[in-house]
């Protein structure tokens, strides 16, 4: 990794200051569609890998939760069921169209959540804030994944947990014609769908610069986290890792 | 183009249940793909195949999926030939049908907005037994008989609010002060575990037309 000088935007090598701007980007144009392409792109199991993940939070009543790179909420709203009405759950986003639509999402769910539009590299909450702390499919975007980590592990209370879903190795098998779906099928998708192709080529190629399984795991681990595991869904399509702050 | 999804789906996804739900979309254009995505779909549903909760999960995603391909793939023929009425099933009528007044003057997504918050603060705080959390959205009269019929309940009631949508129906001034009403409609859990139902409330907010004071909530009207 050569992420001093330069990180990967996609296959693109960019400067580290532009890559936010560049994801930006790619959020402000498809935000409209977003919600339906997942279901597309994914064939709606999107929605499992979420409430599996949610399963794995073991959320409790009352608890303080926050989801980073919330996106469209559906992390924050399951969350937000299982916190209950004396729980919090904070989202936040690096992008304000993503996160305004979030938050609207979560009001007609009749969630209450506070919004915070913020780097996930930099969070403004308090150290050992948090009893749990989720991001789901949003460190893949994210410049200085180490330093994200960390921001998370040090808002977490000692004995909480973060959970971590994003796309991740698929199985060796599967991977051809995984290759063929991403790189072929997904763009045009996107392009039919959502009226932009490049976003979705982005997408692609941005879970194929992602850490693997164990890559990740060792990550979690260096940024303070303990007995961290992880679990394949969908053959490795994506996985959740778990860890907790010691 | 359905059927190209649902061959994809049955390739990569696909379990027994998958493939079978798929048959009926896929039979309208061959007996081949249907046949495909099936064997496929049993030969990786074996492997990725685990409880009947996933089975069951899996069942209820993909005729999702079915619906959202359809409707992708068949609207831009529509399009061209008349604009949708899409929201119309969804309770946006009277909005549409009764513009507001006043609405040109304010902001009212920030309007309707600032008053789904409320909605849902309201219902958490009963919930919460915290009337305390609500008494400055409301006229002291409206308080009055919150608390009134907070105490008369014995112990909590869990309501949760599943789904909310929120109209404004008519924003007027009448001597020194503005009305508004708010049509609250969606889906609400009463009691953990019970199944949602629909609830339809109407919300009759008002403020002094010269103060710098917020909208007050002056009476609630429940339809069902």
């Amino acid at each position: 990794m050569h992420e001093k000088k330069e990180t990967h935007f996609g296959f693109e090598r960019v400067a580290p200051e532009d890559k936010a701007a560049r994801v930006a980007q790619v959020f402000d144009r498809v935000a409209d569609r977003y919600d339906l392409m997942n279901d597309l792109m994914s064939l709606g199991l999107h929605r499992a890998w979420k409430a599996f993940a949610v399963a794995l939070a073991r959320v409790r009543p009352g608890e303080r939760v926050l989801d980073v790179a919330s996106g469209s909420a559906d992390l924050a709203q399951a969350l937000a069921r299982r916190a209950g009405p004396g729980g919090q759950v904070l989202v936040t986003d690096i992008n304000g169209s993503m996160l305004a639509r979030g938050r609207d999402r979560l009001l007609d769910a009749g969630c209450l959540a506070s919004a915070v539009q913020c780097d996930a590299e930099r969070l403004p909450f308090p150290a050992a804030w948090f009893d749990c702390v989720t991001v789901g499919f949003g460190l893949r975007n994210m410049t200085h994944k180490d330093a994200a980590l960390a921001e998370m592990a040090r808002v977490l209370k000692p004995g909480g947990r973060l959970l971590v879903l994003e796309f991740s190795r698929v199985w060796k098998p599967l991977e051809r014609f995984y290759d063929l779906y991403s790189f072929k099928l997904l763009p045009w998708l996107g392009e039919r769908v959502a009226g932009d192709a490049a976003a979705y080529r982005y997408l692609a190629e941005s879970i194929r610069m992602h850490p693997d399984q164990a890559t990740l795991a060792a990550m979690m681990e260096r940024a303070g986290f303990s007995q961290v595991e992880y679990f394949n869904l969908t053959g490795g399509v994506v996985a959740v890792h778990r860890g907790y702050r010691v | 183009m359905a059927r190209l999804l649902v061959g994809v789906a049955g390739t990569l996804f696909g379990t027994p249940l998958f493939a079978a739900s798929a048959a009926p979309i896929a039979t309208s254009g061959g007996w081949l793909p249907t046949l495909g995505s099936f064997a496929l779909g049993g030969l990786l549903g074996s492997l990725f195949g685990s409880s009947g909760f996933a089975a069951a999960f899996i069942l209820t995603v993909l005729a999702l999926v079915a619906m959202v391909a359809m409707r992708i793939f068949v609207k831009p023929q529509r399009e061209s030939v008349a604009p949708p009425m899409q929201f119309a099933a969804l309770g946006k009528q009277i909005a549409a049908a009764a513009p507001p007044s006043k609405a040109g003057e304010f902001d009212a997504t920030a309007f309707l907005h600032a008053a789904k918050l409320n909605f849902v603060k309201l219902k958490l705080a009963g919930e919460l037994g915290r009337l305390d959390r609500i008494r400055d959205l409301m006229t002291a009269e409206i308080y009055d008989a919150f608390r009134a019929r907070h105490n008369d309940r014995d112990g909590l009631r869990q309501t949760g609010v599943v789904s909310l949508n929120a109209d404004l129906l008519k924003m007027v001034t009448e001597g020194d002060r503005d009305l508004a009403s708010v049509r609250f409609s969606g889906m609400m859990r009463e009691g953990s575990g019970a199944a949602p139902v629909g609830f339809e409330e109407i919300w009759s907010l008002s403020k002094p037309v010269v103060s710098a004071s917020g909208w007050l909530l002056a009476g609630i009207q429940q339809l069902h």
